[in-house]
């Protein structure tokens, strides 16, 4: 693990103030801004549904130490050298190899990115499903499907702060992928986050439609609704319904939180960037800088093409020039320039980029290009409190068998933000993210480190 | 009786894995709540009021509710309904992006009168994908014929009887046996169509869905739907991922290679097993003849990667490309399969099918059994064509898969304790070598036994084996244990089990709101795999949905009780709604109770029940966007889709879930309860009209009877209801007060979004507090209880049942 950060230009606003508070130099500070509570923790994290190829955009390494390019960046290449020199890594691996972040994240790394790399970290991740359904929920929840507490961290936050404390915003092409950040266990339905089509903002239309239901009419349908809650109490215990969980839980928001859902709504907006993934990252950035979420997640199934599900023309092992590594690097430049037009990293808002695996040709793979590779691969965390490093060692291989060392888990990830957004203990009856079962012997402040950094 | 079915009731009753035992202890509800859940299931609307639950409730009491099923079935919406929710099931492709506009045509507006049904189900099952539908053929092997009758026929000259230089083939064949007795003859028929041109009749989808679905055939419809699928191939050949390949996959086999690797019919692993071992576990079908378990996958699919999945070391990503251009043809003859209609299989320059096949490549040569490169889609048909075919001729070989047992007596004849004792019945999560190895192949026995398929470990323990050692370990369980069994010949029979799992599972989940698989097709738990596979029996008798259908609905699982009795376990379900309950939370959870079994009704129900309720249109499932002026979210595709139908493979449907964009959408269709299309007066019209003049609190029972089948008005409901009317209830409505017309709207929007009409699976109306004798207001058909016993009277004379309901 390595960590290169500098303190002096690592911290977040809120930090900062933090930091600040109690000193002279506190003094000169906003007396209001420092009269008030620091803001809660927030968290905007970005999912590239398709299984993003992670050795040309975000784990980007020299075959050998003498390597001049990147060859297997392919066209790329030609700006390459101008680009690495400037300082695109993050760290060395666990490994003690070099890394850097690829030019799709030049936004971020690049010469005039400014402070951000200094707050960017690579946590190397992996498990062991390779369809894109699976991997999906595994790396949005933390667990894999069927789990008793199961939630995407987007129920969490409304499961511990009520109401609509989180928003996802899915951008094209990726309604599929987006409902698994609606999973709540088998308790939580009333906890599922609105989820918002940027292709089609028909929620937002529906609610301040006129032919929507006003209130008196609700008053009616509540009455019914009562009755039918009756119905599904036995000796005095009302039985378990999923289906009637989500269908109180809407009438509820229909009829009582209709202003909240209303004011969410309104911060939606497309227009705003290149594309709809701009869209709804500057959205989601414009609710959580108001304070009107805590968390918001945004659903990318890249926008500007083919998007990440590429296999042929992927980066194979033997270094052949790839293809895909414009079109990918492409589709991370226009997430990650959205986050960097949002200003959401100079709020403290702490960003999390991630996919439901990488791509890799390992040994014996019969075709063309790599394949699904959810054994070890990349996650990006940006911004807030996060400290500039590298957590784990990338298995090239995977041989011998065995979990590769110093990865995080998905769900020692979900725990570590979940603790950083200060949701409280998971409750056993409904659900929470924690990591019982992913890392048994660590201790939580190791847990935090991996995927943090060490804190200055 | 058909020829076919005579045949099958004299079979002996093989060992089954499916004692339908649902709790004994589930309570009744009575019949009045049995009609009311009843209803909706299989007609897709509600009763029409309580007269009309009163009538049915009396003719279940006094002849038994099969008795009310069989009058349902001769309603003209059930074979409405289901035609669209098995369009739905089809994933017939709605979206106007891809082109489909003439698609609308085939799947909506039929062309051949349904006298005819049941000549054109014969025609599909019979006839060679290379002949068409003379509508003048006898449908002989869909007559009411017994077996005897039949026979008697075949003695005479087969073109006496058939017309248009079509004829029949018959032979006489000696294969069902009854318990104990001798064995019965049976006919095997071959219709060899005339080939005079002029005799063709094309038909469309349109036309099989109804004819499937009222003659009672859905095989037919599984056939005929195979070259459209091409034809959807060829249409949108630009597209980069074969959707034909993965809609075939899903519809016909609910297989996803992707997934198969780990979970299959004979192995299912999960990526906890360190911590909860109990959670790997598979529930195969079972040969009833040898007892053994069958790989139903390893049958299908000639191909390793297809059969053991893609996700392997060697298999990379190879599904998705092997599934590529699946179904495909070329053009160069003016040929269309099995005489379609070309609204269906080509859009004006389809020309060809050819047989001789260049088409896709290994998916459907492996279905196919042919070499790479050498199938086409019309290799398919024939292999589906040949395998039901061959249902009617090798009833012993069909049941070892499936069972049937004796219509009528399904329930009472099998015996749970006759077998199954490593199969079903099992609590060891992995099945025994013994009957594990007969099953497989060797190179799927290596797979699993010594190396572990997928990346998700050895289920036999773990063994580090050289090359060679591997060989011989196989060699030597085979030695121990046995040759392989049942593979690959049983292709047919495989091919035929996976669809009739799939289409009974969908049968169910429309009906109880629950799928009983999860996406990789397996089901979640021994309960669910024990329903689902004593679906799948039921089914492949006849491909008959009614006969499913009276499986589902007349078992305890499809009693909607509310929890009036506090002596019974509220969790005293088997859990198949809520599967996961078996990792209980807290200990009650094990298994289910009514809660769970509670569901949002599908999209087309909800529609279908809204429009006749009020007497609004119903909307044409396969409409285009535009819809009226007046209503365009009615006829909306996208607002179907919004609601839940399946519009593409990219917007499939948001299933049964109940979300506040999904509440959203559906109040914007209903909350108003305005007319969708301007058709005339509605029901809110004529309660506006009534003579004499209503109260408002009348005609407030009046929309309630219609639309939730409930004729009360709770005390804690008046209040709101008041407010919202803007009157005293015991107003006068006047036709001339616009607010009254608006109020009465009002009401009926709130009443469409109540959990009454939204959800299913749980009745909460209280039958004590129902008038005995309703006088409904009513325009048209049959209103009170008399004038629907007559209705059904009726019906039942056509029936040739000996049924009443009312005085007389």
């Amino acid at each position: 693990m390595s960590d290169t950060s500098s303190p002096s230009t690592s911290l977040s606003r809120r930090r900062m103030l933090g930091l600040l508070a109690g000193s002279a130099a506190a003094l000169s500070l906003s007396r209001a801004a420092l009269a008030d509570p620091p803001p809660p923790p927030q968290v905007l994290e970005i999912f590239l549904a398709g299984g993003l190829s992670h050795r040309e955009t975000l784990w980007v390494y020299k075959e050998t130490p003498d390597d001049q390019v990147f060859p297997h960046l392919g066209t790329t290449s030609t700006a390459l050298p101008a680009f690495f020199q400037a300082g695109s890594s993050p760290g060395v691996d666990g490994g003690g190899t070099q890394v850097y972040l690829g030019p799709g994240a030049r936004v971020i790394a690049g010469a005039t990115a400014g402070t951000a790399l200094h707050r960017a970290r690579l946590v190397l991740t992996g498990h062991d499903l390779a369809p894109h359904g699976p991997a999906s929920g595994l790396m949005v929840c933390g667990l894999p499907d069927g789990r008793d507490r199961q939630a995407s961290l987007a129920a969490a936050v409304n499961a511990n702060a009520g109401g609509h404390a989180s928003i996802v915003l899915m951008g094209d092409r990726t309604s599929v992928q987006g409902q698994v950040f609606t999973r709540t266990g088998r308790y939580g339905a009333k906890y599922r986050p609105l989820v918002v089509s940027m292709a089609s903002l028909r929620a937002k239309t529906l609610l301040t439609s006129s032919a929507t239901s006003p209130r008196a009419q609700l008053d009616v349908v509540h009455a019914h609704a009562d009755r039918f809650e009756r119905a599904l109490t036995w000796s005095g215990t009302r039985v378990r319904s999923h289906a009637a969980d989500a269908y109180k839980a809407s009438l509820a928001d229909a009829r009582e939180g209709r202003a909240a859902v209303s004011t969410l709504l309104g911060g939606v907006s497309t227009g705003q960037g290149a594309n709809l993934t701009q869209d709804a990252i500057l959205s989601a950035a414009t609710l959580l800088k108001a304070g009107k979420v805590r968390h918001a997640a945004v659903v990318d199934g890249g926008s500007l093409s083919a998007g990440y599900d590429a296999h042929n023309d992927s980066a194979d092992q033997s270094g052949a020039a790839s293809a895909h590594a414009t079109t990918a690097n492409l589709h991370l430049d226009n997430v990650l320039q959205a986050v960097h037009a949002s200003k959401v990293l100079d709020e403290g808002v702490l960003v999390l980029v991630y996919s439901e695996f990488g791509r890799w040709r390992p040994p014996g793979y019969g075709l063309s290009g790599s394949g699904h590779w959810p054994y070890s691969f990349p996650v990006l965390l940006l911004g807030a409190d996060v400290t500039r490093g590298v957590t784990g060692s990338l298995d090239r291989t995977r041989e011998p068998a065995g979990t590769p060392s110093g990865h995080v888990s998905p769900a020692g990830i979900r725990a570590v933000l979940a603790h950083y957004l200060g949701l409280g203990a998971p409750d056993p009856t409904t659900f929470g993210i924690w990591p019982d079962e992913a890392h048994p012997n660590s201790t939580f402040a190791s847990l935090q480190t991996a995927v943090l950094g060490s804190p200055s | 009786m058909t020829a076919r079915l005579s045949t099958l009731t004299l079979l002996a009753l093989l060992p089954s894995c499916a004692p339908w035992g649902w709790s004994t202890d589930s309570p009744d509800p009575g019949d009045a709540a049995w009609v009311r859940s009843a209803v909706p299931a299989v007609l897709g609307r509600r009763a029409a009021n309580s007269s009309e639950v009163l009538a049915l409730a009396t003719i279940a009491e006094r002849h038994g509710r099969q008795a009310v099923l069989e009058l349902l079935y001769e309603q003209p919406e059930f074979a409405a309904h289901w035609s669209a929710v098995l369009i739905d099931d089809l994933m017939v492709d709605r979206s106007t992006a891809n082109k489909w506009r003439e698609h609308r045509r085939c799947f909506t507006e039929p062309l051949v009168d349904d006298h005819h049904d049941a000549a054109l189900v014969s025609h599909l099952r019979n006839a060679r994908a290379d002949t068409c539908f003379d509508r003048q053929v006898e449908p002989i092997l869909r007559t009411s014929l017994d077996v005897d009758e039949l026979s008697r026929q075949l003695q005479e000259p087969p073109s006496s009887r058939l017309q248009n230089g079509s004829e029949a083939v018959g032979s006489m064949l000696e294969i069902a046996y009854s318990p104990g007795g001798a064995p019965s003859q049976s006919v095997e028929l071959e219709v060899v169509p005339g080939t005079n041109p002029e005799h063709c009749t094309p038909f469309r989808m349109a036309d099989v869905l109804r004819a499937a679905i009222r003659a009672d055939g859905l095989d037919a419809l599984y056939v005929a739907y195979l070259p459209v699928l091409a034809t959807q191939a060829y249409r949108t050949r630009f597209h980069p991922v074969s959707e034909s390949g993965q809609k075939f996959l899903a519809t016909y086999l609910n297989r996803d290679p992707a997934c198969t690797s780990c979970h299959s019919g004979m192995y299912s692993k999960t990526n906890t097993t360190k911590l909860h071992p109990d959670w790997d576990r598979t529930w195969p079908a079972e040969h009833a003849l040898t007892g053994l378990m069958v790989d139903l996958e390893d049958a299908v699919f000639s191909s390793p990667v297809l059969a053991h999945g893609g996700y392997g070391p060697e298999g990379g990503a190879g599904v998705v490309f092997n599934t590529r251009g699946f179904l495909g043809y070329q053009p160069g003859s003016d040929f269309l399969p099995y005489g379609m209609d070309a609204d269906c299989v080509d859009a004006g320059s389809y020309t060809s099918m050819p047989r001789d096949g260049t088409g896709g490549p290994l998916l459907y040569t492996a279905l196919a059994g042919r070499p790479y490169g050498q199938a086409t889609v019309h290799d398919v048909a024939e292999q589906y064509a040949a395998a039901l075919r061959s249902l009617s001729t090798m009833r012993l070989q069909q049941s070892a898969y499936f069972s049937p047992p004796a219509s009528g007596t399904r329930t009472a004849n099998l015996d749970p304790a006759v077998h199954c004792e490593q199969a079903c019945h099992s609590t060891s999560r992995t099945p025994d070598l013994s009957v594990v190895v007969p099953t497989l192949r060797d190179a799927r026995l290596k797979q699993i036994i010594v190396e572990g398929p997928g990346e998700m470990g050895k289920p036999y323990g773990s063994l580090t084996l050289s090359p060679t050692d591997k060989d011989e370990v196989v060699a030597m369980l085979r030695q121990d244990y046995g040759a392989t069994v049942g593979v690959p010949e049983d292709r047919d029979h495989a091919l035929i089990s996976l669809l009739a799992m799939r289409i009974a599972g969908n049968i169910w989940e429309e009906v109880q709101g629950a799928p009983l698989t999860l996406s990789h097709g397996q089901p979640r738990n021994e309960d669910q795999a024990t329903v689902l596979q004593h679906l799948s029996r039921i089914l492949v008798v006849d491909w008959s949905l009614r006969d499913v259908l009276d499986e589902i609905l007349l078992s305890s699982s499809f009693r909607p009780t509310a929890p009036r009795d506090a002596t019974v376990d509220p969790y005293h379900l088997e859990p198949v709604f809520e599967p996961y309950s078996d990792q209980p939370v807290q200990a009650s959870d094990e298994r289910n109770s009514r809660g769970d079994a509670v569901h949002r009704r599908s999209v087309h129900a909800l529609l279908r029940g809204a429009a006749q309720a009020l007497e609004w249109p119903v909307p044409d499932p396969i409409e285009e966007q535009s819809g009226s002026a007046t209503s365009p979210r009615w006829q909306s595709a996208w607002t179907h889709h919004a609601l839940g139908a399946f519009l593409s493979l990219g917007a499939p449907g948001v299933g049964r879930d109940t979300d506040l964009r999904w509440l959203l959408e559906w109040q914007a269709l209903t909350s108003t309860c305005a007319p969708p299309l301007v058709t005339g007066p509605d029901y809110v019209d004529t309660l506006m009209q009534a003579t004499p003049a209503l109260t408002l609190g009348e005609a407030a029972v009046e929309l309630k009877d219609r639309i939730l089948n409930d004729r009360t008005l709770a005390e804690e409901e008046r209040p709101a209801l008041q407010a919202l009317l803007g009157a005293s209830l015991d107003t006068l409505v006047d036709p001339a007060q616009p607010s009254h017309e608006d109020a009465l709207r009002a009401y009926c929007g709130a009443l469409l979004q109540t959990p009454q009409f939204l959800l299913a699976g749980l009745d909460d109306v209280d039958d004590a507090t129902q008038p005995e004798a309703p006088t409904p207001v009513c325009t048209a058909g049959p209103c009170d209880t008399d004038a629907w016993c007559t209705y059904y009277g009726d019906a039942a004379a056509r029936l040739e049942r000996p049924w009443s309901c009312g005085e007389s």
